[in-house]
């Protein structure tokens, strides 16, 4: 599974909605729910399910899928 | 020196502004700067020398923490021990300003107690300072190399009496070159008039209704009584505020500085959440920032009602900003406890109730809070509870409050009104309408809302010359 694969399957968990895609290009505001607050909800989901930790700057620095599905590949990478 | 003082109105910012107009480029960082703290010195001369230490000493924090970045936890402990610094010396001051007049009584320099006052602005410069250290460390804006500017930031005196806390990242180009615009200048100065209209003709027209009767020792009130009171300090509150803002933001706009907006239309929130994103928003903004998703990450493995705890402390220590008493730690943890609520099966289904309902249910939290925040100690604030829900039959209605001048009814009855948007539903509404059935209208629709403002400055001057000094509420704070 890739991890653009794998982080969709813990967006719509989190967001509670099967229909979402996601895209590289696809932004928090594209997604119903996914404001400041649930934003720290799906960190802690991505940290528990694919075993990695953020820093603060980490979490809150990404701009779109894309940067933090990257982000996550870096991780599991080291 | 207040803004709507006689000095400041027909002394102080008339010659400001002319000389700030006059000189060109960055002459007019000088003469701000100049103006601000000539401001300060006349408001509060003793502390404008601890005020200035505060600006030298986070002027290198700020820069030293620039050249700190990247270097792990040797940069994240300079902003640790740079930002407790900032929280002791406001602390140290708060709990001064509460007790330095009894101590220094026992002291035996009773003479000396006027030194027991709190240097204005502090609280809202030590947030604005918190926010800037806080950015340079998090790479959200380079630090400030000109002393002047920074300066100008923390000391500017269009909001150094009670905010709006305004982040330095905003206002950063405007620091270093203020360019005003005419229209800007314009606009600023009509949002002042209306500003100093809101604090003049409504907010301390309402006061001679709140302050007898929080006055009394003991407030034996009948319901009536009670209710008028709390609800009349509602709207004193909201305009006293509010038109403090609209003078802040207005002058800050003649000046070409845009400083953050606080207030739209708080009263007509639907929830207590809707309510915070509508009242006081530049500290809301702060708290979400700077503490509220600091805790949500730091604390964001624990399972146990996360956010509602998290919402907890953040509003008790939005109380206890205010000041160190009981009485507004228990009103920020009304509040904090009732939005935590929120968070829950109530908040979805209060969604879904009948609007009417979801606004009574609001209110009504807002105001027994304002209870809190009004009373001068926590007994006096349960006692006016009990009064408020507990009739007494004995006595008529209305029988325990002064009577009403004409002017104060007056007052409450525009106050409810401009509680809704008018201004955004008479300019859009009518102007379409007026273009539409005769175009030429429009210009003696203009010429009007001039005169109209004009009018409201001339009849507010004439309340301000004729009518005793009542300071802004939060100045205090």
């Amino acid at each position: 599974m890739t991890t653009m694969e794998k982080l969709t399957g813990i967006v719509r968990r989190v967001f509670d909605d099967e229909t979402i895609v996601l895209t590289p290009l696809t932004t928090a505001n594209d997604v119903t729910g996914w404001d400041s607050l649930s934003h720290i909800n799906l960190i802690v989901a991505i940290e528990t399910e694919l075993k990695i930790e953020f820093t603060q700057k980490e979490a809150l620095g990404f701009r779109n899928v894309g940067e933090l599905a990257d982000f996550i590949d870096k991780k599991l990478r080291t | 020196m207040s803004f709507s003082s006689p000095l400041f109105l027909f002394l102080f910012l008339p010659i400001t502004l002319a000389l700030y107009f006059v000189v060109r480029g960055r002459a007019k960082v000088f003469v701000a700067l100049a103006a601000s703290m000539l401001f300060y010195l006349w408001s509060n001369p003793v502390y404008f020398i601890p005020i200035a230490g505060l600006i030298v000493l986070n002027y290198f924090l700020g820069k030293r923490l620039e050249t700190q970045r990247g270097k792990g936890n040797r940069a994240r402990n300079l902003l640790i021990v740079s930002v407790l610094v900032n929280i002791a010396l406001l602390i140290f001051f708060k709990l001064f300003a509460s007790l330095g007049a009894d101590l220094l009584t026992q002291l035996g320099k009773p003479d000396d107690t006027w030194l027991a006052a709190f240097p204005l602005g502090l609280s809202y410069i030590t947030f604005q300072v918190i926010s800037y250290l806080t950015d340079v460390h998090s790479e959200k804006c380079p630090s400030e190399k000109n002393f002047f500017s920074f300066a100008l930031y923390i000391l500017i005196f269009p909001r150094i009496i009670a905010g709006p806390i305004t982040a330095y990242r905003d206002i950063r180009d405007q620091l270093a070159h203020p360019r005003p615009t005419v229209t800007d200048a314009a606009a600023g100065i009509r949002r002042f008039i209306l500003g100093l209209a809101k604090k003049i003709l409504i907010a301390d027209q309402i006061a001679r209704i709140v302050d007898p009767v929080f006055r009394m020792t003991v407030p034996n009130l009948d319901p009536a009584s009670a209710w008028l009171a709390i609800l009349a300090f509602s709207l004193q509150l909201f305009f006293d505020f509010s038109g403090y803002t609209d003078m802040a933001i207005g002058l800050g706009q003649a000046m070409g500085f845009k400083f953050a907006e606080n207030f739209n239309f708080p009263y007509l929130a639907k929830s207590l959440s809707d309510f915070w994103r509508r009242w006081h928003m530049s500290l809301v903004s702060w708290f979400r920032e700077y503490v509220f998703f600091r805790l949500e990450f730091t604390r964001r493995k624990s399972r146990f009602l996360r956010q509602q705890t998290n919402i907890l402390i953040v509003f008790i220590l939005t109380g206890l900003w205010h000041g160190f008493s009981f009485t507004f730690l228990i009103w920020g943890a009304l509040h904090g406890l009732v939005l935590g609520l929120e968070m829950t099966k109530f908040g979805k289904w209060m969604k879904k109730t009948w609007p009417p309902l979801q606004h009574f249910y609001t209110l009504f939290i807002v105001v027994i809070g304002w209870v809190f925040f009004r009373s001068p100690n926590v007994t006096y604030a349960f006692t006016y509870l009990k009064a408020m829900f507990v009739p007494s039959f004995s006595k008529p209605l209305l029988a325990d409050i002064s009577p009403i001048a004409t002017p104060s009814w007056m007052a409450l009855a525009i106050g409810v009104v401009l509680c809704f948007p008018l201004n955004s539903l008479i300019s859009g509404k009518l102007v379409v309408r007026l273009q539409t059935m005769r175009p030429g209208s429009i210009t003696g629709f203009t010429v009007a809302k001039e005169a109209l403002c004009i009018l409201i400055f001339i009849v507010s001057i004439f309340f301000v010359v004729s009518s005793t000094y009542q300071a802004f509420i939060y100045m205090q704070f």
